[in-house]
């Protein structure tokens, strides 16, 4: 039900550029990327909203230096505003505004499937040039939604085991929901949703498997499939690089990706580890605003250029410019 | 998307078809780290048996790529037999399977002429900073490209030592101009730079500060 609905607000192809990033593990950076590179937009002229979608562990609003808001995303949650424009809270950063994640209902503080329609179309009339959303750790389906409904999806990880492990499941989840929401056909998403199942009696065991499978019920679903494939392309940023190995981490992420999925991921950039990030946290503050100069706020900055560069090569927005824009499933999940 | 055994040896590299020499030889080391034993981007991914079989794939891409005449050979015979995808799919659009893996094959945006191989491709913005070469600038670039200092220093035969001076603008301790610019030429050709461009930036900090310091080497020296 809900995954229809989700693809049914990918249509209106106006409004902010929207770029989510996510991780599936907790504390690897997610937070502190969505501040900087909206603090990075801001800072070169753009209009940002940086929105917190963790309702059960919200904290973007304290990294970018707001008191705890009393206007928050679970106010739409629960119904009590139906406007997100009315939820904006201005940040210490001209041209950065923030709808924050806090006090979230602790029984159920992710929203049911139809208010999360309705809040991924509000996404797109925010008043803004970019709308930075920060995902929750995990693969419950409505981070998967922010996720797949973003013009860019940015997948964060860490060195370390259980960050790599947490990023591959996310993009394993992220890769099956995305194609079962490409099939038409009932059967087509019923293969798609057994071979979500990693120990399915079918034997399906990698995405080529699936696509053979599903090929060989419908050819048409097939060109589909690979056609969601094609035009799947998260991003990938490497956090708290201490090593040139490290750094490579990226670059093996993005081969797995190919050889495996079949999917082209890039590798938009990496921020080292550093102190200066530390000590901007204390200061309640992005790092790229209190040391710009650290090495990390140079990584920081180069990462949001390049992701500015990429939106306005995609074309600019206004509708009388889209033609030039190239085919709708080149930027947007589900053709 | 495709089996290891359906891809080519070009895929298998994950480098363009007319990379050079270089590219298939840093692209052949970073695979074989990624798909290793107990590579972390891997290990959850890859069982043993299916990481051992991509690294013979890869082995026998780096075999024929790596060898002038065996890669003029390969190439030959894939133009001549059916092997272009998008031939196939240019004359047969109406055939799913080949037009998909196509596809598949071509990257979604074409806006190079020439597409660096994937490894390299997060470089692309040195050439766009328009800002001098000091040493952070070079340390940064080499990282970005998942460089070892030992790495380097192998390939381009400047001692470790030099290498970490050129980087720190260690000036004092630097030999003659002469020196400095070749080296930092061999440092920005090894990462794929502008060698002259590079070079030239650095030199002229270099030289700056060795005029800002009083005449004489001996003197000048520490």
């Amino acid at each position: 039900m809900s995954t229809r609905h989700a693809a049914r607000v990918e249509a209106p192809p106006s409004g902010p550029h929207l770029l989510a990033v996510g991780g599936g593990k907790g504390g690897v950076g997610k937070t502190l990327l969505v501040a900087n590179l909206a603090a990075a937009l801001a800072q070169a002229g753009r209009r940002v909203v940086a929105i917190d979608t963790d309702l059960e562990g919200a904290n973007l609003h304290t990294v970018l230096g707001v008191p705890v808001p009393r206007a928050s995303l679970a106010d739409f949650v629960a119904k009590r505003e139906s406007d997100l424009r009315k939820l904006l809270v201005d940040t210490p950063i001209p041209g950065l505004r923030l709808i924050a994640g806090t006090h979230g209902h602790l029984g159920s503080p992710q929203p049911r499937s139809f208010r999360r329609v309705a809040l991924l179309g509000e996404l797109r009339k925010l008043p803004a040039d970019h709308v930075l959303v920060d995902l929750g750790a995990g693969t419950h389906p409505s981070v998967m939604d922010y996720f797949l409904v973003g013009d860019d999806g940015i997948l964060v990880l860490t060195p370390e085991p259980t960050s790599v492990e947490n990023a591959y499941s996310f993009l394993r989840a992220a890769f099956y929901r995305r194609l079962r929401l490409a099939m038409t056909s009932e059967s087509a998403r019923t293969l798609v949703h057994q071979a979500m199942d990693q120990g399915n009696q079918r034997g399906i065991r990698t995405p080529l498997d699936l696509l053979r499978e599903v090929r060989s019920i419908a050819p048409e679903e097939g060109e589909r499939f690979a056609n969601a494939v094609q035009s799947f392309r998260p991003r990938i940023v490497v956090n708290a690089a201490r090593s040139a190995e490290d750094v490579r981490l990226g670059f093996a992420v993005r081969s797995v990706c190919k050889k495996y999925f079949g999917i082209d991921a890039d590798y938009v950039g990496y921020v080292n580890h550093d102190e200066a990030v530390t000590h901007a946290i204390r200061q309640r503050r992005p790092v790229v605003v209190t040391h710009p100069n650290s090495d990390a706020a140079v990584y920081l900055v180069r990462i949001a250029r390049k992701l500015l560069d990429a939106s306005r090569r995609r074309g600019p927005r206004p509708p009388s410019a889209r033609a030039h824009a190239g085919p709708v499933h080149a930027r947007r999940p589900t053709a | 998307m495709r089996g290891f055994d359906e891809i080519d040896h070009y895929e298998a590299l994950e480098v363009p078809r007319d990379a050079s020499p270089a590219e298939i030889e840093r692209a052949y080391r970073m695979l074989l780290a990624t798909y290793g034993t107990d590579s972390l981007a891997t290990y959850s991914m890859f069982g043993e048996e299916e990481s051992a079989s991509m690294r013979d794939r890869i082995e026998a891409a780096y075999r024929v790529l790596s060898d002038a005449d065996l890669r003029r050979t390969y190439d030959a015979a894939q133009a001549t037999d059916g092997a272009p995808a998008e031939a196939a799919a240019e004359e047969e659009p109406v055939v799913l399977a080949p037009l998909a893996e196509a596809a598949l094959a071509k990257p979604l945006v074409e806006t190079r002429a020439r597409e660096a191989p994937a490894f390299e491709r997060i470089a692309d913005e040195d050439a766009a900073d328009e800002s001098a070469w000091d040493g952070a600038r070079l340390r940064r670039a080499r990282l970005q490209r998942g460089i070892e200092i030992d790495d380097l220093a192998s390939a381009t035969k400047i001692t470790p030592a030099y290498l970490r001076f050129l980087e720190e603008e260690r000036f004092d301790d630097l030999p003659a101009v002469v020196y400095v610019r070749g080296f930092i030429a061999s440092y920005a050709r090894y990462l794929g730079l502008d060698a002259q461009h590079v070079a030239r930036s650095y030199a002229a900090r270099y030289e700056e500060h060795r005029r800002a310091k009083p005449k004489g080497r001996l003197l000048g020296r520490r």
